[in-house]
């Protein structure tokens, strides 16, 4: 079991990173929006707002879980051309167990995602520094959230058609996701209907976790609440991904 | 032990919405054999091999390898299979040597094994050079190559080639096709998907043909041969729409059989003594105000048996 999962994951890994320049461009460019949008919003809003952080500070743990969901939803990108392809058919005939491919795909998607975040993250603890332990809780925390976006990618990846749409289902659930949450902006500061959305968004959840844990000391209790939120989230769309996936790659779609 | 390869189609039928693309397939491939199926585009001959690899579901029906069924176990099935795709199936962005290196680890074997088997299959096709080369950079036929390559390192009890040689140069072709031979030399049964009658002709011991997803003819090269109208072949080139010749020819006595080579203006006609019999088809064809481009007698060919078999679908 655990051989196949290797291979696959290793393959996506490898493949992922010959793609330097998409990912350099995408860390880069949250990289500055970072050091410069949030450096100069953060002279115009007022650390009350934001639990006492600076908008600087507010901004550089949130663009981590940008920079997750971009990279672990990638994994989506990456199951459609394969099969559009027939790559994925290739797979399939391989002496893997489907169930193999299938974890490793989301696997590979919240590893790369971490892989991909780690520059981010040196920034995000020169601004906010914290405790080891926190910061290993906090990556982790990354990580399975990143599991359940690569599920949501994989879902989207097999469902849709045509590139353009896959794009553009692409563009909305991070427009939706992103943009209803607290990776950029405070609750307290967001209109009335928003905040409900809000709410419910597993992003903000995520994005509150990842600051409460950064500033909580050692003996403080963990968020739990955010915490669950975020696994129960990782399960649903990991679970969703892998039904849609094991039906797909059974033969129910495939022509 | 070695697995013994015996695999039996019962019933297997797949329904694409009004479609069906396999209709109530019935075959039995022996073990160590080479078995060819050929068919016209569209005929079913992929369907049947991505149900085989447990890459579809059938609609009905089930494939049994050694008693067991795998399309209720695919596992089992893709232990035992390797399948080369008609269209190259590889990673653009990885070398040769990477993708080769992937399917051999999925396939399980030892390093020593991996690096003997792609060192020699690289060798024997002529790719050394390009081990380390993007295969995104590489022509159609050193992709194919390579996707026939995967399946030579692999070596499986069962083998599965479709269209093996499309692309290939005619060296190429001949070192596949002693490649695959090797395979069976070596214990594997092959089952080859092809358009090419010369390569089934070559490398099949026993052959069947698919239209519209029926397996319209089975057996070996001769006895497919026998099963056609026996005799001769004229093969007759006109000017203009061959299918009004095709009923003049067809009313002139012990013509056993005409057809028309789809796409083009030539006919085939099947009948005894063809010698004794074209002065007569010929004065027919004058007087009815033909013009015949070409005329030649043969025995008949593999060719002839397709055509047979699978004009109508043509």
């Amino acid at each position: 079991m655990i051989e196949g999962i290797r291979i696959v994951l290793v393959r996506d890994i490898r493949t992922y990173f010959l793609n330097f320049y998409g990912i350099g461009f995408r860390t880069f460019y949250l990289f500055l929006e970072t050091v410069i949008f949030a450096y100069v919003v953060s002279k115009a809003v007022s650390s009350t707002l934001i639990g006492g952080l600076s908008y600087l500070q507010f901004f550089a743990l949130g663009a981590l879980v940008t920079s997750i969901f971009g990279s672990s939803y990638y994994v989506g990108r990456d199951v459609y051309k394969d099969r559009e392809s027939g790559y994925l058919n290739y797979m399939m005939s391989l002496p893997i167990r489907r169930s193999e491919i299938i974890i490793a795909r989301s696997l590979s998607g919240a590893t790369r995602a971490v892989f991909n975040v780690i520059p981010l993250y040196c920034l995000a603890l020169l601004l906010v520094p914290t405790s080891l332990p926190n910061a290993v809780a906090s990556l982790a925390l990354l990580f399975t959230f990143a599991v359940g976006v690569s599920g949501i990618a994989i879902t989207v990846g097999l469902s849709v058609r045509e590139e353009v749409k896959e794009r553009l289902v692409g563009t909305l659930i991070s427009l939706v996701l992103l943009r209803a949450s607290t990776v950029m902006y405070p609750i307290t500061a967001m209109p009335g209907w928003l905040q409900v959305g809000t709410k419910v968004d597993p992003v903000t959840y995520v994005s509150d976790s990842v600051r409460l844990l950064t500033l909580s000391q050692i003996n403080e209790a963990m968020p739990l609440e955010e915490i669950s939120a975020v696994l129960l989230f990782t399960a649903l769309a990991g679970f969703l991904g892998s039904w849609l996936f094991s039906r797909v790659i059974e033969g129910g779609a495939a022509e | 032990m070695r697995l013994i390869s015996l695999i039996k189609f019962e019933g297997l039928t797949k329904r694409f919405k009004s479609t069906e693309a396999v209709s109530e397939l019935r075959l039995t491939i022996e073990d160590k054999e080479i078995f060819g199926l050929l068919g016209p585009n569209g005929a079913g001959k992929t369907t049947t091999l991505l149900m085989l690899c447990s890459i579809m579901k059938p609609t009905k029906g089930t494939i049994i390898l050694n008693g067991i069924n795998i399309v209720q176990n695919p596992d089992e099935g893709r232990r035992n299979l390797g399948i080369a795709f008609q269209e190259p199936v590889l990673d653009s962005r990885l070398t040769v040597e990477q993708n080769l290196e992937f399917h051999a680890e999925a396939c399980r074997l030892t390093r020593t094994e991996r690096r003997e088997r792609i060192d020699a299959i690289l060798g024997y096709l002529d790719m050394s050079n390009s081990r380390k080369q993007k295969v995104g950079s590489l022509s159609g036929g050193m992709k194919k190559k390579i996707e026939n390559a995967k399946i030579f390192i692999q070596r499986p009890p069962i083998a599965i080639f479709d269209e093996p040689t499309a692309y290939l140069d005619v060296p190429s072709r001949h070192r596949v096709w002693k490649e695959i031979e090797n395979l069976k030399q070596g214990g594997s049964t092959v089952i080859l998907a092809t358009n090419m009658m010369d390569e089934a002709e070559r490398l099949a011991n026993r052959l069947g043909i698919l239209t519209k997803g029926k397996l319209v003819a089975m057996g070996t090269t001769g006895y497919l041969k026998d099963s056609i109208p026996q005799g001769d072949v004229i093969d007759l080139q006109v000017t203009g729409d061959p299918t009004p010749v095709a009923q003049i020819i067809r009313q002139i006595e012990r013509v056993r059989e005409v057809v028309i080579v789809p796409q083009t203006n030539r006919l085939r006609i099947y009948l005894a003594q063809a010698e004794l019999r074209l002065p007569e088809i010929m004065e027919t064809l004058i007087g009815k105000g033909t013009r015949v481009e070409s005329i030649a007698v043969r025995e008949p060919s593999l060719d002839d048996v397709f055509l047979h078999y699978a004009g109508e679908a043509l």
